[in-house]
């Protein structure tokens, strides 16, 4: 982007759609559709009159988010298959009933489920798994839709950067060409210290200081574990697993805590699950069989991608499609590349599918389906689904616009030379805002690795530390992402409330990226 | 032309899942011929595809 486009009004009007979604979404409690509508109207106003996008810029634009949406897409359906799969052979009450009976304490059923088992998740799978199965869970054991998906967002958002067998890790790495071992010590400590804030927020959405002192024990063990073993597998070389690994050892850890008679003796308001079985099934399953899918799930992702071979075989088979170079009249240029490519067989989705299928047979076999099932499976599927996924599509389709016409290159470049000399705090809010555009930290990473990496040098700033607040800032940022607010929202039966799940989820990531900014100002100064 | 209202969303309460269906497919399909015409570099056409987009999008805004 040429130096003189760079004015306040350019960087306003670039920044307008984003403030545009946040103000209906927060302020005036939107939905998620007509938020992502106005956004994507705003970007298409503001790209073609002020940032000289054309026709087929605009038109690359929306097929690069077509691709990137059917992605997303594609997982948040088969969630939701597999959710009513489960759901509809009363395995969710019966789970809720159990957990509720092992850990009696509230604020650990919330912590166990919110905070260790969505990281465990977030781990071996990706966008939007975690809070796509867990938030249906929180709800089945009574906890409020609303606290539910917060949590289950926030939660997991530590753990995003090394999840997805380190996806958004290894972008890094790609992106900026520097070794994992040297990017590695920085990333993993300043998500370890977001893997307590993330544990503190989790308590504190549910119940405040009150939360807080039932929590802190639960947060200091669990959360040193995980922290602990993360921190450990990436610095030698293991980050691929970092993530995983950290999650089931924090599932352990969790299992001996709740043994503690901090936890035993003061057990707190125990209410019985929401979710009751279902009047259909006379039976009651048994909670090994209840909890059966979710194992598939775990050997399944874990075998396609662990296994080398396995995994090969099955991203054999890839929808991509490359896109020509695109130049705005203002000299913005976004190189001739490949969309979001689409593995038919061997990404989350398809993983979801495979657990589908698996769990659908098993409940079948066993006699636990009453007929006309698997019809009321697509129905509720399709009225959770749909209304989200128009969301989903319209706020990926501005975020390419912004993209491809250089107005979120701007906002960043913006920030970091008008606040050069606090640039280590700013780091990980441009890292943020990449994420909260994207919903991805991989995209945050595409979109401002190398921005970081050189404006770091440029400034003789230490450049693994900087890259680390971005990396960690995109991680975080997935927590109030939209498109990620949305997901959860569409399992939790609250389609169109997104604003209020944005409005809780905003104030603690804000909090928590202010911290990690801090940090990283104070070891580079 | 007070009933025209509550007439207009009884309808929408009764097929929201099929406009809702409708208006989702137009949505992901549109930005196919968005591309396509893009390749041929019709540019008429790709105008004319973006405005329709646009339509939707601001019909998205009437969701309720």
């Amino acid at each position: 982007m040429p130096p003189e486009t760079m004015t306040l009004f350019n960087f306003t009007l670039a920044l307008s759609p984003i403030i545009v979604v946040l103000v209906l979404m927060v302020g005036l409690n939107w939905g998620g559709a007509q938020a992502g509508a106005a956004g994507w109207l705003m970007a298409l106003i503001v790209a073609v009159l002020f940032f000289g996008a054309g026709p087929s810029l605009l038109a690359y634009s929306q097929m690069r988010a077509l691709l990137f949406t059917l992605y997303v897409l594609y997982i948040i359906w088969m969630a939701l298959v597999l959710f009513n799969v489960i759901q509809e052979a009363g395995a969710i009450a019966v789970i809720g009933q159990v957990i509720t009976r092992l850990a009696k304490d509230r604020v650990l059923q919330l912590l166990v489920l919110s905070w260790v088992f969505s990281s465990f998740l977030q781990g071996i799978a990706g966008f939007g798994v975690p809070i796509a199965i867990v938030a249906p869970l929180l709800i089945g054991l009574g906890f409020s839709p609303v606290t539910s998906v917060t949590a289950v967002a926030i939660g997991h958002s530590w753990s995003v950067n090394f999840g997805s067998i380190a996806a958004s890790f290894n972008t890094l790495i790609a992106a900026t060409g520097i070794p994992g071992s040297v990017l590695a010590p920085w990333a993993a400590q300043l998500l370890g210290v977001s893997c307590f804030a993330c544990g503190i927020a989790v308590v504190w959405t549910y119940g405040g200081l009150a939360a807080l002192r039932r929590g802190w024990l639960a947060i200091l063990i669990i959360g040193s574990a995980m922290a602990g073993v993360q921190y450990v597998l990436a610095v030698t070389g293991l980050w691929n697993i970092a993530a995983f690994v950290a999650g089931l050892a924090g599932l352990v850890v969790a299992a001996l805590v709740a043994r503690l008679p901090f936890y035993r003796a003061g057990a707190t308001e125990t209410r019985s699950p929401a979710v009751a079985p279902i009047a259909s099934n006379p039976r009651k399953l048994s909670f090994p069989l209840a909890v059966t899918p979710y194992v598939i799930l775990v050997a399944i992702v874990s075998v396609a991608e662990l296994v080398e071979p396995v995994r090969k075989i099955l991203n054999a088979i890839q929808i991509q499609m490359a896109f020509p170079a695109t130049t705005t009249a203002l000299g913005w240029v976004t190189k001739a590349g490949k969309g979001q490519s689409i593995s038919v067989f061997g990404q989350a989705g398809a993983y979801l599918i495979y657990t589908s299928v698996a769990a659908y047979i098993l409940f079948s076999v066993t006699g636990y389906y009453k007929p006309g099932a698997l019809k009321r499976i697509f129905v509720n599927t399709a009225r959770s689904a749909v209304r989200s996924s128009i969301g989903i599509a319209a706020m990926v389709g501005f975020a390419m616009i912004m993209d491809q016409a250089g107005m979120t290159n701007l906002i960043a470049v913006g920030l970091s030379r008008a606040l050069a000399p606090v640039f280590p705090f700013i780091s990980p809010f441009i890292g943020l805002l990449g994420a909260f555009m994207t919903g991805s930290n991989t995209n945050s990473n595409v979109l401002f690795a190398g921005l970081q990496q050189q404006t770091a040098e440029l400034l003789g700033l230490s450049v693994p530390l900087i890259l680390g607040a971005q990396t960690t800032g995109g991680s975080l940022g997935g927590m109030l992402a939209p498109a990620r607010i949305i997901v959860g929202c569409s399992t939790a039966g609250l389609a169109g409330q997104e604003g209020q799940v944005l409005r809780r989820t905003m104030a603690y990531g804000i909090i928590m990226t202010i911290l990690i900014g801090a940090i990283a100002w104070i070891v580079a100064r | 032309m007070s009933h025209a209202k509550p007439r207009t969303q009884s309808f929408y309460t009764k097929n929201k899942l099929a406009i809702e269906t409708v208006a989702l497919i137009a949505i992901l399909v549109t930005p196919v011929f968005l591309y396509l015409a893009a390749e041929a570099r019709v540019e008429i056409v790709v105008s004319i595809l973006l405005g329709c987009m646009s339509v939707l999008m601001l019909a998205m805004l009437r969701l309720t």
